[in-house]
């Protein structure tokens, strides 16, 4: 009897207190004068939400008519929510996303350049606005420049007397690298199983090391200038040849499809991987952070302190090395239906754009370890980034061998994303499994491509 | 209870009994795995990549991740209070509509009632995924209700799991019970009350913990239809500890423990239900 | 006067009908209305959206054109006899595993069945992800996974559960029979204290032997429950998406994409709402037709 009046007395408070706080909490209509730009972003870095608080602070100082209004998603499920917004027609004014045909499609991603003045816009690098652009038209402002490549353990590659310096400087072609790296396969000194060479196949971007390998053997990307596909050119066949090779060889683990990204990190702190893909210059950080953990002893059992070196990803015979680069940064949208002055509104969700990527934004650049994409972010931050003089070289030479990117017709962009998706990432980790040969996987993707573009 | 028997128990229903508990508790480990290594990573420092090995032995033990996990955002609290407040409404509205429904449609004759069953039914057919921008439009374009509680509330207020559940349940209840009760004059809502509910109390018992736990670990529609850091869920809010590659594992499991304390709660409150064997005498006098 | 009294009789008519039904209506007044609302206007919408091309600025009409490409899609019919694969080897085993722990669990005292049930229900409500990060542990294709780790014992080589298209299916169907017996187990657990123990008492007076008494009395008792699991589970198979979704992302060469993981695909990797809509139209049709054989084999209502 006690037990019942309890509950109907917890049940009574419950239901009042839903109403009351609904009563506050709906109250989302406003009759404003100052315009509301709404941004959804990521944990981009560790410090971002700091940097993007005081970017927005000062923002709003100088524009007392704007409001930026921060919503930070989950990089797991961010994206699953943003795409239910653009497809309910309701989308935030800036998304931290690149591009792309598929939002393009839907008609509410917005070409940015009418509401940016030249001035502003000259503020930024050509080279990271061409990664904003599709078929030539800019959608959004990056805030840094990345690139993708390799790295290794300076001391495992000792070992196995590779000449890490030169290689750095002089790029290797694809059987230089098996020959050499075939060396780092070995027992360990504590007594597990070495990898000369390990990459992620598994997770979210299982895919990568193949683009890469492509962009290394002339084939920078799945559309060339004029929008033909490139994937069914013999070259896609040896790329595949090679990878498979690696695993045949000893080279990779034969469980190359599951190891995931944190797996990849975790052979390499164990000294169980000589070199790794993919490394990016701001593992310098991550793996100085592992290293203070080794020497709390507050790292996994295993670990030790790894001394970081940045490497060329290998080219085929005969092709030019290549980067994969790219940016991240935020785009453009508008809704569906928007009540109020939609020019206005886009031209202040162009400034507000601005302000999240230039200059002062340019914080994450340096936390990253990568470039500044405007002038006026390199005069203020340059003299801030601290990364050893070899790794920073290196960056720098890499960065001049990025192919850019191809700008392209969005509905052959879809297709190619298809084959890709549908064909390419299943039969890829058939590939690296052992149940598909190169040759299959290569029929597979003409056959789709036949089906798709008719060539 | 038992004793009077007990003489003629012989040696092999020990043999039995004890293969039963062996065979129970190696699989009930196993099943406790999860929730083992839950509680071992909550205890390693909120900084430490240790936890993302998989041991069975815990290294250390510091309740470091827990301070950290109430501290680092200050909305913690009221995310817990959205949950309980949220699981906690969906729970009683299903309890209480679900059960009717399912009365209805077990013991009381009237047309149409196939027709509604199996409407109801084949709506729990379609996958959620093509179903979720139409209702995202509806509840956020067309009723505005984006960031507040009715927009979690109302989509699960009665759902059709609970009443098919409700309706197999009370298949089983003697329809003489309720004629009996016609007989003396009960209204059918008096009958629901005094005779079915009752009777029905271990199957509500077990929809309700159903309908607890699997509203409390919705992540996706909340997470949805909430932007304000104040309307988010423990479970939206525990996801928020992702962080590009690495994650900070300790003080997410230390919030994933916290978290399933409610409903650990509830469990041990509701399972003397789940026990209750009602015999008709019982009830009838 | 006739029509006076046609009138009286319609009336009367009309009210006897809310005497003898009206309160069955207002016992699933409510249900019906949020049911209208938040899922049937939903679901129309999607029906709209299966004979479209969808674009949130305006959709296009293409009649059954997602139809025809659905059924002559060779994904589909991959991942449907996937998803049926999956059915036929979980759903039986586990009602039945279910079942087994629930009539050992029941003889047992009274402390014993609390302890049980919490040790096979309470991990259910760590969240999904954590127990899949567990089984990826299991699952660990290098020597230090557990699963290698153990087969190891018997002297097998190590194996790449998920990464090899003839294991990674399996694989998945393997840890439903490990866990997740929860939910089942207590229902199973709250029917069996329903049944009244006169009938047991009354069989024992004749001696029945216990295969006698679960074939005559547990079992045909237990029917409604067995239904429900049944119904249930089935949907549930057709529709699981978050194993393949957190484990395998289809693969390997799509020996794991489910039918729900290809809807989520096309729903949300390349906005084709319509054919996602299609497709789980189609898939619906499977699942009201077995669930519609379900109750006919095993829906007599039983009473005792």
């Amino acid at each position: 009897m006690r037990a019942r009046k309890v509950m109907a007395g917890t049940l009574s408070v419950i239901l009042a207190g839903s109403l009351l706080l609904t009563g506050c909490g709906s109250n989302t209509t406003q009759i404003a004068k100052e315009d509301i730009v709404k941004v959804w972003t990521f944990p981009v870095e560790k410090n971002y939400a700091k940097n993007f608080d005081a970017v927005k602070a000062d923002f709003e100082a100088k524009n007392p008519n704007i409001k930026i209004q921060k919503e930070e998603l989950t990089w797991a499920e961010g994206g699953k929510k943003f795409d239910t917004t653009v497809n309910a027609g309701n989308p935030p004014d800036i998304m931290f996303i690149a591009p792309s045909a598929k939002y393009i499609s839907t008609g509410l991603e917005v070409p940015v350049e009418n509401y940016l003045d030249a001035k502003t816009l000259a503020d930024y690098y050509p080279s990271g606005l061409e990664y904003m652009k599709v078929d030539g038209k800019l959608y959004g402002l990056p805030l840094y420049m990345k690139i993708q490549t390799m790295g290794g353990n300076k001391k495992l590659l000792e070992e196995a007397g590779i000449d890490w310096k030169s290689i750095q400087q002089n790029g290797w072609t694809w059987d230089q690298f098996k020959q050499l790296v075939k060396k780092g396969t070995k027992t360990n000194a504590d007594g597990k199983q070495q990898y000369g060479f390990v990459f992620n196949g598994s997770g979210v971007d299982f895919s990568e090391l193949l683009d890469h390998l492509n962009m290394n053997n002339g084939l920078p990307y799945a559309l060339d200038k004029n929008s033909k596909y490139t994937y069914t050119n013999p070259k896609f066949l040896d790329t595949l040849k090679f990878i498979r090779s690696l695993i045949t060889e000893g080279i990779s683990p034969k469980e190359a499809n599951q190891i995931t990204p944190q797996k990849r990190m975790d052979y390499l702190y164990s000294e169980q991987a000589m070199i790794i893909f993919k490394a990016m210059p701001y593992y310098e950080v991550v793996i100085a952070d592992n290293n203070k953990k080794v020497a709390d002893k507050t790292a996994p059992a295993g670990q030790k302190q790894i001394d970081f070196v940045l490497l060329p990803e290998p080219h085929a015979d005969g092709q030019q090395a290549a980067v994969l680069g790219g940016v991240d940064g935020y785009t453009m949208f508008k809704q569906k239906s928007y009540n109020g002055d939609q020019e206005q509104h886009l031209k202040n969700i162009a400034k507000v754009m601005v302000a999240l990527t230039s200059s002062k934004a340019g914080a994450s650049a340096v936390t990253l370890n990568l470039p500044q994409v405007t002038k006026s972010g390199e005069d203020m931050w340059k003299d801030k980034y601290t990364m050893s003089p070899e790794n920073k070289a290196e960056v720098d030479r890499l960065f001049k061998t990025i192919v850019p990117p191809t700008q392209v017709n969005p509905d052959k962009s879809l297709k190619a994303i298809k084959i890709y998706d549908e064909v390419i990432k299943p039969d890829y980790q058939a590939l690296l499994g052992g149940d598909k040969t190169p040759e299959r996987m290569f029929q597979d993707v003409q056959n789709k491509a036949k089906e798709l573009f008719g060539q | 209870m038992k004793g009077e028997i007990k003489d003629l128990k012989g040696a092999s229903f020990y043999i039995k009994r004890g293969l039963i508990y062996m065979v129970l508790i190696l699989w009930s480990l196993f099943t406790f795995l999860p929730l083992y290594w839950m509680l071992v990573s909550s205890f390693i420092d909120p900084n430490s990549s240790a936890s993302l090995q998989f041991t069975l032995v815990p290294k250390e033990f510091t309740l470091a991740s827990y301070s950290y996990f109430f501290t680092f955002n200050k909305n913690v609290l009221r995310w817990l209070f959205n949950s309980l407040l949220i699981s906690g409404v969906v729970t009683l509205a299903n309890v209480f509509f679900a059960s009717m429904a399912g009365y209805a449609f077990s013991k009381l004759r009237f047309p149409g009632r196939n027709a509604f069953f199996w409407t109801l039914m084949s709506s729990i057919m379609i996958p959620g995924q093509v179903t979720l921008i139409p209702l995202y439009i509806l509840v956020v374009n067309v009723f505005n209700m984006s960031d507040t509680y009715f927009a979690i509330i109302l989509p699960g207020v009665v759902s059709v799991y609970n009443i098919f559940l409700m309706k197999q349940y009370m298949t089983s209840i003697p329809s003489t019970l309720i004629d009996a009760a016609r007989i003396d004059a009960c209204s059918e809502f008096g009958i629901f009350r005094k005779v079915i509910f009752p009777m029905a109390k271990p199957g509500v018992a077990v929809m309700a913990i159903f309908t607890f736990v699997g509203q409390w670990n919705d992540f996706f529609w909340p997470f949805l239809v909430t932007k304000t850091s104040t309307m988010r869920t423990i479970q939206v809010g525990l996801s928020s500890f992702k962080f590009a590659d690495s994650t900070q594992f300790g003080p997410m499991m230390a919030g994933a423990v916290i978290a399933s304390i409610p409903m650990f709660i509830l469990f041990f409150a509701l399972q003397k239900y789940f026990l209750q064997g009602i015999t008709i005498g019982a009830i009838k006098g | 006067m006739k029509k006076m009294a046609d009138a009286d009789n319609r009336w009367a008519r009309n009210r006897q009908f809310i005497q003898d039904y009206g309160w069955s209506y207002i016992f699933i007044a409510l249900p019906i209305l949020i049911f209208l609302t938040f899922t049937l206007y939903p679901l129309l919408r999607a029906l709209v959206m299966s004979f479209q091309t969808y674009h949130v600025m305006g959709s296009e009409w293409v009649g059954f054109k997602n139809y025809a490409y659905v059924f002559h899609r060779e994904l589909f019919s991959k991942a449907l006899i996937n998803t049926l694969l999956y059915t036929l080897g979980t759903v039986p085993i586990n009602i039945i595993i279910s079942l087994g722990l629930a009539l050992a669990i029941f003889q047992l005292g009274k402390k014993s069945q609390t302890f049980f049930k919490a040790s096979f229900y309470l991990p259910a409500v760590a969240s999904g992800v954590t127990i899949s990060l567990v089984w990826l542990f299991i699952y660990d294709p290098m020597p230090e996974g557990l699963m290698n780790q153990f087969i190891h014992l018997f002297g097998f080589a190590n194996v790449n559960w998920l990464g090899k298209v003839d294991t990674a299916l399996l694989s998945l169907m393997f840890l439903t029979f490990l866990g997740g017996h929860g939910s089942g187990l207590i229902l199973y657990l709250a029917s069996l204290g329903g049944i009244p123990k006169t009938i047991y008492e009354a069989a024992d007076i004749d001696a029945a032997s216990t295969w006698s008494k679960f074939r005559n009395i547990t079992w045909p008792l237990l029917k409604p429950t067995t239904l429900y699991m049944l119904v249930i589970n089935v949907i549930g198979s057709f529709q699981v998406f978050m194993s393949a979704y957190l484990m395998t992302s289809g693969g390997p060469d799509h020996a794991t994409t489910t039918i729900a993981y290809l809807i989520y695909q096309d729903a949300f990797e390349y906005f084709e709402f319509g054919v996602a809509a299609a497709e789980s139209f189609i898939l619906a049709l499977i699942i009201v037709a077995i669930s519609v054989l379900q109750f006919k084999y095993m829906g007599s209502d039983v009473e005792y």
